[in-house]
C-alpha cells in the first residue's frame, strides 16, 4: 500500500461516523416537487410555529407598506383584525402591537422556490405563513387553521402523513413530521400536479 | 440519459452528506444541503452523459447548497430545534485525532481534501466540481494536506 493509499484509508475511517441523520426517502423528493411552490422548509416552519404561539392565535397580516424600516399591518387574532407594526429583523420578521406591547417574532423563514433555491421570505410571505396553524386538540382531532377559518383534517392524512385539502381556490398541502411531532403547510391558489386535494367543507 | 431518484438518492445521500459536512459541520444544515441537491436533481431534466456525469453533477449541486446555506442571513442566529440532529461521533484514538484535525482546517481545504481522500476524486474532476482551476486544486490539496501532517504530527505517515 503506497503512502497516498494509507492516508485516503485512514481519512475514509476518521469520516466513516459522519452519517445522515435521517436518511432521506425518495418518495419524499418526488412529493416535494409537487408540493414545493413556496414550501416553508419544515426546519425552518418549526421556528415559525413557535412564533406563532407568542400570537397567542393563528393570524394573517396584510402589509401596508409605509416605505420605511417599519410598516403596518393588519393582523388576525382569534377572529378579528389588529393593526400591528412590522419590521424586518437580521433573521425574519418582527411584529408588534403598539396598543398593548404584544410581540410576535418570526425568525429563521426562509421560502423554497421551484427549482430548490432558497431565499429569505419577504413580509407578505411571513404574514401568509403566520395565518395558518396546525394543531392536534385535546381529543386528538388535527386542525388547519387560515386566518379566520378552521377546518377539522383528522381523516385527511394519508398513510404517508400527507393531507391535501381546498377551501374556495385555495389549495393547501399539510405533512406530519412524526420526529418532531410537528407539521408543514403550504398553500397556493393552484393545485399541485397529479395531487387530489379534498373539499375542506364549511369551515368551523 | 438520466437515472430515477430511487436509485440516485440510497447510492449517494450519505456521500453527499459528508461532501456537505466539509463545508458546513452541522447535521441539520447538511441534511438540508443534500434533500435540496435532491430536489434539484429531481427538478431537472438533465442530460447527462453517464452515471460518472451525475455524480460530479451532484458534488457540485450539493456544494453550491452548502454554500448558500452557509451564507444565508439567518445560519447565523438560528437555534437547533431537532434534538435528534446531533454530531457525529468519530472512533476514539488515531481517527478522531485525523477527524478534529481535519475539522479544524479552513473549509477551503477540507472540501479539496473530502473529495480527493474519500471520494478518489482526480485533481481535474475536482476542478470540475468547484470550478477552480487545476493549479489551485493543487495548491490547496498540498497546503491542505501540509496543514493536516503539521497539526497530526505526522501520525498520517506512520
Amino acid at each position: 500500500m503506497t503512502q497516498e493509499q494509507k492516508e485516503k484509508e485512514a481519512y475514509r475511517q476518521a469520516f466513516a461516523s459522519v452519517r445522515i441523520p435521517h436518511p432521506i426517502d425518495p418518495g419524499e423528493i418526488i412529493r416535494d416537487r409537487k408540493t414545493t411552490k413556496m414550501k416553508w422548509y419544515h426546519k425552518y416552519a418549526a421556528a415559525l410555529s413557535a412564533a406563532m404561539i407568542l400570537l397567542g392565535s393563528a393570524g394573517v397580516a396584510y402589509a401596508a407598506d409605509l416605505g420605511g424600516l417599519r410598516t403596518t399591518v393588519t393582523v388576525w387574532l382569534n377572529g378579528k383584525a389588529r393593526e400591528m407594526e412590522a419590521e424586518a429583523t437580521p433573521d425574519g420578521y418582527r411584529f408588534s402591537d403598539p396598543a398593548d406591547g404584544d410581540t410576535a417574532v418570526v425568525s429563521g423563514g426562509v421560502a423554497i422556490g421551484e427549482d430548490g433555491s432558497m431565499r429569505r421570505a419577504t413580509l407578505d410571505e411571513a404574514a401568509e405563513a403566520l395565518s395558518m396553524e396546525v394543531w392536534t386538540d385535546e381529543a386528538g382531532r388535527t386542525w388547519l387553521g387560515d386566518r379566520e377559518k378552521k377546518w377539522d383534517i383528522t381523516d385527511l392524512f394519508d398513510d404517508q402523513g400527507l393531507a391535501h385539502g381546498s377551501y374556495e381556490g385555495r389549495y393547501y398541502d399539510i405533512e406530519r413530521h412524526p420526529d418532531d411531532d410537528g407539521f408543514s403547510i403550504s398553500a397556493s391558489d393552484t393545485p399541485a400536479q397529479g395531487t387530489a386535494y379534498r373539499a375542506l367543507g364549511i369551515p368551523n | 440519459m438520466n437515472l430515477p431518484v430511487e436509485y440516485v438518492l440510497p447510492k449517494y445521500q450519505e456521500a453527499l452528506y459528508k461532501a456537505a459536512w466539509a463545508i458546513l459541520q452541522d447535521p441539520a444544515d447538511c441534511q438540508d444541503a443534500v434533500q435540496l441537491c435532491f430536489i434539484k436533481y429531481h427538478q431537472q431534466q438533465g442530460d447527462f452523459r453517464d452515471e460518472d456525469h451525475i455524480r460530479k453533477w451532484l458534488f457540485r449541486t450539493v456544494m453550491n447548497q452548502a454554500r448558500d446555506i452557509r451564507r444565508a442571513f439567518w445560519r447565523k442566529s438560528r437555534t437547533t430545534l431537532d434534538e435528534s440532529y446531533m454530531a457525529p461521533q468519530p472512533a476514539a484514538g488515531r481517527g478522531q485525532a485525523l477527524f478534529e484535525a481535519v475539522s479544524a482546517l479552513p473549509a477551503t481545504y477540507r472540501i479539496v481534501l473530502q473529495l480527493y481522500y474519500y471520494e478518489d476524486f482526480s485533481v481535474r474532476e475536482i476542478s470540475e466540481i468547484t470550478g477552480l482551476s487545476e493549479s489551485a486544486v493543487k495548491k490547496r490539496l498540498s497546503r491542505g494536506r501540509s496543514l493536516l501532517r503539521q497539526q497530526m504530527k505526522g501520525d498520517c505517515q506512520s
